[in-house]
C-alpha cells in the first residue's frame, strides 16, 4: 500500500486527537477568556501519571483512562478557583496577566516534571502496542485507530452535550456573553468550574493516547501547546467545526512533513503556518472565530 | 514612578556613588563577582528593553528572545565568516535587527494582546527550529566565534549597554511626549487614534527599537560566552525570564525591570551554586510568575506602598475601636 | 457653508444594514442634534465619520475634503474630534496628561511653546472644573468628572468639528443642566466650532442645538430644526408608536 495514502491515514488519525484538545481549549477559552499556555503540560502529566500507575499497579494505561479523566478533572475543579482569581484581577491588562498566570503554571509544571522525572523519554507500553489493524487493504497502527475513535466518540458526546442538553446550551451561552447569561440567571462561576474541570480532565485523558502513540517525556508539553493554538487559531477560537477542520488540517501537515521533508522541519512548517494564519487569517481558515 | 524633575542633593550623591561604584568595580572584586555583575548588567539591559514594549506599550511578547538569538547569530556569523571586528559587528546586528523587527512587526502588531502573544511566542520558535536546520548558522553544531577572554571589557560592554538601554528608556518613555503616545496606545489605541495619534507607525517603532536592543545585547552575549546553540539563545528561557524579570519588579516602570533582573539573576545565580545545573530553577521560576500575577502584580515595586497602605488601614481600624469603647 | 456633509452614507456589518443612505448636513459653527433609539446607527455614523469603520457606499465631505477610506489619525489631524459613548480615557494617566495627549500632535504641526500649551491645559481644566483633580489618575475620577475630562482631552486637539456622543449618559439631572451651560460656554469660547452631538434626552437636544436628524433603524427620518422634528408626524410615530397617536 502506497506511502502516501499510509501517510494520509497516519494524519488523520493522528488529527483526531488534536481535535479532542483543542474543542476543550477552545470551549474553556470561551467561557474563562483565558489562553490555557499549560495545555501541553496537562497532556503530558496525564500522559506520566498513565506510566507510573502503570508501572506501580501494571493495569494496561488504555484501562487507567477513565479514572485518568476522572482524576484530573478533580483537579481542574479544585484549581479553577485561582484561575479565576486571577481573571478577576483589576490590572489594565487583565487579559494578558491570566495567560502569563498560565504561561507561569505551564514552566513550574514543566520543571517539577523534569525535577521528578528526569530528562528521559518513556515508552507508554499498552496491550495494543505492536499490533495492527487491516482495514481494506490499509494498515492502521492498532493504538492509533482506536485513539482517534475513541476521540470521535468522546467529542461526539461532547458536542452532543453542548448543543442539545440544558447545561450545554448554558455553557455556550456563557462563552457568547457573559454578562447576559448572568442577567439571565446562569451562575457563570458555577459554569466556569465544569468547564475547567472537563478541559482538563478530556485534555489528560487525550495525553495518555499521545503518550502510547509517541513517547512520554518532561518536554513534551511544549510541542502540543503549540498544536494546540494551531488547530483553535487556524480553526478559529470558539469554534467547534473550526477545530474539527483545523486538526485534521495538522495532522495531515504534521504527517506528510514528517515524511517527506523531514522530521526536523515539521516545527518549523507548522509555526510558519500558525503564524501566517495568526496575521492573514485571524478569523480562523473558516472565518469562524472569535 | 517617574523620577521627580527636583535635583535633591541626596539623589544626586546617590547617582555619583553610583556610577563610581559601577565604574570601579573590576577593579574592587574578583574576577566570579565581575562575570555576575556583567550578567546582571545583561539582564537589566535585556528586561529594559522588553519593558518598553510589554510594560509602556502593554505589549506583551512571549517572543522577545528571538530578537536576542538574532543579534547573537548576526554578530556571530559577521565574526565568524567575514571576519568583522566586534564593534562593527555589533553595530550592524544591531541595525539588521532592528530592521528584521520592523518587517516582522508590521504584521505582527495588527495582532491585540492574547494572539499578540501567541503569535512572538510561534515567531520564535519558527526561528530557533529555523536556525537549527540552516547549515550557515552551524545548525545544531551551534557557531564558535573566535575567542576573547577579558573579564573587564566584556563588563563595561554590558554595562554600557544597559546604560543605553536605560537612558532610552529614561528620556525617550518615561518622560517625554513619544513616552505619553506610548502609554496612549496602551490605554486605549482607538481613542488614540482619534486624537491624531499615528498608533500604527509608533507600535512599530517601539517594536523596533525594543528589538534592536536585544539585539545588540544578544550580539554581545554571543562574544562573551563564545559558542552559541539554538537552544541557549534562541530557547524560550531568554524570553520566559525578560517576563518574569520585569513581572517580578513592576512592569511599565522605570526601576522595576532593573529590580527583577537583579533579584531573579542572583537567585539564578545563587542556585547553580548550592544545586548545580538544576531544572528546579524552572520550578522557581513558573513558581514566582504565578505568585507576583496573583498577589503582586504591579511587582516589587509597589510593596512599599501597599504596606504603607495596609498599615494606615490597620491603624484606622485600631482608632475605630478606642473611639467606640 | 456646510462643514460637514453626508451624502448617501450606508454602511453593512456583514449582512446587516447599519445605516443606509444618510443624508446629512451640518453647517459650520452651529450646534447639531442626532436624535434616535438605542440601534438607530448613530455611534456607527460618528464611527464612519472618524474613520473607524470604513463606508461601503457613499460621502463624507469635510470642508469639501473627503473623509473616506482615511485612516482615523488623519481625519483627526484634520480638525474632526470625538467623545465615546462608553468613555475612552487613559486610566493609567493623569487628567493633565490625558488632555496633553489631545495636544502632541498638534504642537508639533503648529510648533506652539510649552508655556502656551501649559496655558490652554490650565484653561481647560479651570472651564471643565477639572483643576482640583489635575494630577489624579483618570480612572480614579467621579464619572462626571471624567466624562468631563474627554471632552477636554478631545477639545484639546483644537478641532474645526467636535462630535459627542452621549455625552450626558449616566448622569443626573442637576449634571445634566451643568453639561449644557458647560456646553453653551464652549461654543462661545470656541466660536468657530461646530458641534454635532447624539442624544436620546430631548432636554439637552433642546437646550443645546439648533438643528437636528432622527435616526431610526440606520435611516434619516427626518432632518430640520429642533422645533420642527418634534412636530414631525413620522417621528412621533416611531418614537410613541401608532397606537398613541390618534
Amino acid at each position: 500500500m502506497g506511502l502516501f495514502t499510509q501517510t494520509f491515514i497516519n494524519g488523520i488519525l493522528i488529527g483526531g486527537i488534536f481535535i479532542t484538545i483543542a474543542v476543550g481549549f477552545s470551549i474553556a477559552y470561551g467561557v474563562m477568556h483565558i489562553v490555557d499556555f499549560a495545555v501541553g503540560e496537562w497532556i503530558m502529566l496525564g500522559a506520566f501519571t498513565a506510566f507510573w500507575l502503570n508501572v506501580y499497579t501494571k493495569i494496561d494505561p488504555l484501562l487507567l483512562i477513565p479514572f485518568i479523566a476522572l482524576f484530573f478533572a478533580l483537579i481542574g475543579y479544585l484549581f479553577q478557583p485561582v484561575i479565576q482569581k486571577v481573571v478577576n484581577i483589576k490590572h489594565r491588562s487583565a487579559a494578558m496577566m491570566a495567560l502569563a498566570f498560565t504561561f507561569g503554571l505551564s514552566t513550574l509544571l514543566r520543571g517539577s516534571a523534569l525535577t521528578l522525572w528526569g530528562f528521559n523519554n518513556r515508552n507508554l507500553v499498552t496491550m495494543l502496542s505492536e499490533k495492527n489493524i487491516n482495514l481494506f487493504g490499509i494498515t492502521l497502527p492498532a493504538i492509533r485507530g482506536v485513539a482517534t475513535l475513541f476521540s470521535i466518540i468522546v467529542t461526539a458526546a461532547f458536542a452532543y452535550f453542548l448543543y442539545r442538553t440544558k447545561t450545554g446550551i448554558t455553557i455556550r451561552a456563557a462563552a457568547e456573553n457573559k454578562t447576559v447569561a448572568g442577567l439571565m440567571g446562569i451562575d457563570g462561576h458555577r459554569i466556569s468550574r465544569l468547564v475547567y474541570s472537563i478541559y482538563v480532565g478530556l485534555t489528560a485523558m487525550s495525553g495518555v493516547f499521545i503518550g502510547c502513540i509517541f513517547s512520554v517525556f518532561p518536554d513534551m508539553g511544549l510541542r502540543y501547546t503549540a498544536f494546540a493554538f494551531f488547530v483553535v487559531v487556524a480553526g478559529g477560537m470558539g469554534s467547534f467545526s473550526g477545530a474539527i477542520v483545523a486538526g485534521l488540517m495538522l495532522g495531515l501537515i504534521s504527517s506528510f512533513v514528517s515524511v517527506y521533508v523531514g522530521g526536523a522541519y515539521v516545527f518549523l512548517i507548522l509555526f510558519f503556518i500558525l503564524y501566517l494564519i495568526l496575521v492573514f487569517l485571524p478569523k480562523g481558515v473558516l472565518g469562524k472565530g472569535w | 514612578m517617574p523620577i521627580s524633575k527636583s535635583f535633591s542633593p541626596v539623589k544626586v550623591i546617590v547617582l555619583l556613588l553610583t556610577m563610581i561604584v559601577l565604574f570601579t568595580l573590576p577593579f574592587l572584586v574578583s574576577s566570579f563577582i565581575l562575570r555576575i555583575a556583567t550578567g546582571i548588567m545583561m539582564w537589566i539591559g535585556l528586561a529594559l528593553s522588553w519593558n518598553m514594549l510589554g510594560g509602556y506599550m502593554g505589549y506583551i511578547s512571549f517572543g522577545h528572545g528571538a530578537s536576542f538569538g538574532v543579534g547573537a547569530y548576526i554578530a556571530g556569523m559577521l565574526m565568524t565568516q567575514l571576519h568583522l571586528p566586534f564593534f562593527i559587528a555589533l553595530i550592524i546586528a544591531g541595525i539588521l535587527t532592528y530592521i528584521f523587527a520592523a518587517l516582522v512587526g508590521y504584521p505582527t502588531l495588527r495582532l491585540s494582546g492574547s494572539y499578540f502573544a501567541i503569535g512572538t511566542w510561534a515567531f520564535a520558535e519558527m526561528m530557533r527550529q529555523l536556525v537549527l536546520v540552516l547549515s550557515v548558522t552551524g545548525g545544531a553544531e551551534g557557531l564558535r566565534l573566535p575567542p576573547m577572554l577579558n573579564d573587564n571589557f566584556f563588563y563595561f560592554v554590558m554595562l554600557a549597554l544597559a546604560l543605553i538601554v536605560f537612558l532610552v528608556a529614561y528620556l525617550f518613555f518615561e518622560n517625554s511626549d513619544f513616552g505619553l503616545k506610548v502609554k496612549a496606545v496602551r490605554e486605549e489605541e482607538t481613542a488614540a487614534r482619534t486624537l491624531g495619534l499615528n498608533t500604527t507607525w509608533i507600535k512599530n517603532q517601539v517594536f523596533s527599537i525594543s528589538s534592536m536592543f536585544a539585539g545588540i545585547i544578544g550580539g554581545a552575549f554571543a562574544y562573551w560566552i563564545t559558542f552559541i546553540h539554538p537552544d541557549s539563545v534562541l530557547g524560550p528561557l531568554i524570553a520566559d525570564q525578560m517576563v518574569i524579570m520585569v513581572l517580578l519588579g513592576g512592569i511599565g516602570t522605570l526601576f522595576g525591570p532593573i529590580l527583577g533582573a537583579i533579584v531573579l539573576y542572583v537567585g539564578n545565580q545563587y542556585m547553580l551554586v548550592m544545586w548545580g545545573q538544576s531544572s528546579a530553577y524552572l520550578i522557581i521560576l513558573g513558581f514566582s510568575i504565578c505568585l507576583v500575577i496573583l498577589f503582586l502584580p504591579e511587582g516589587l515595586l509597589s510593596l512599599p506602598r501597599i504596606i504603607k497602605r495596609k498599615g494606615s488601614f490597620s491603624r484606622l481600624i485600631q482608632q475605630k475601636n478606642q473611639v467606640s469603647k | 457653508m456646510d462643514l460637514l456633509e453626508i451624502k448617501n452614507l450606508s454602511h453593512m456589518f456583514g449582512g446587516l444594514k447599519a445605516v443606509s443612505s444618510l443624508n446629512i448636513k451640518v453647517k459650520a459653527k452651529m450646534i447639531y442634534g442626532v436624535i434616535g433609539a438605542n440601534g438607530a446607527g448613530k455611534t456607527t455614523l460618528f464611527n464612519l465619520i472618524t474613520g473607524i469603520y470604513h463606508p461601503t457606499e457613499g460621502q463624507i465631505l469635510l470642508d469639501g475634503t473627503s473623509l473616506v477610506g482615511k485612516q482615523s489619525f488623519e481625519i483627526s489631524r484634520l480638525g474632526v474630534a470625538r467623545t465615546f459613548q462608553n468613555l475612552r480615557l487613559f486610566n493609567d494617566l493623569t487628567v493633565v496628561e490625558n488632555i496633553h495627549v489631545g495636544q502632541i500632535y498638534h504642537r508639533k504641526l503648529r510648533k506652539v511653546k510649552t508655556k502656551d500649551l501649559k496655558a490652554k491645559i490650565g484653561s481647560l481644566l479651570e472651564l471643565f472644573g477639572l483643576d482640583s483633580r489635575a494630577e489624579d489618575k483618570a480612572g480614579n475620577l467621579p464619572y462626571g468628572m471624567q466624562r468631563k475630562l474627554e471632552i477636554a482631552r478631545a477639545l484639546a486637539t483644537e478641532p474645526k468639528l467636535l462630535l459627542l456622543d452621549e455625552p450626558a449618559a449616566g448622569m443626573n439631572p442637576k449634571e445634566v443642566q451643568g453639561l449644557v451651560s458647560l456646553i453653551k460656554e464652549v461654543k462661545r469660547q470656541y466660536c468657530d466650532i461646530t458641534i454635532v452631538l447624539i442624544e436620546h434626552q430631548m432636554k439637552l437636544v433642546e437646550g443645546l442645538c439648533d438643528y437636528a436628524t432622527v435616526m431610526n433603524f440606520g435611516q434619516v427620518i427626518a432632518n430640520g430644526t429642533v422645533k420642527e422634528v418634534q412636530h414631525n408626524p413620522i417621528v412621533i410615530k416611531a418614537y410613541l408608536g401608532e397606537t398613541e397617536v390618534g
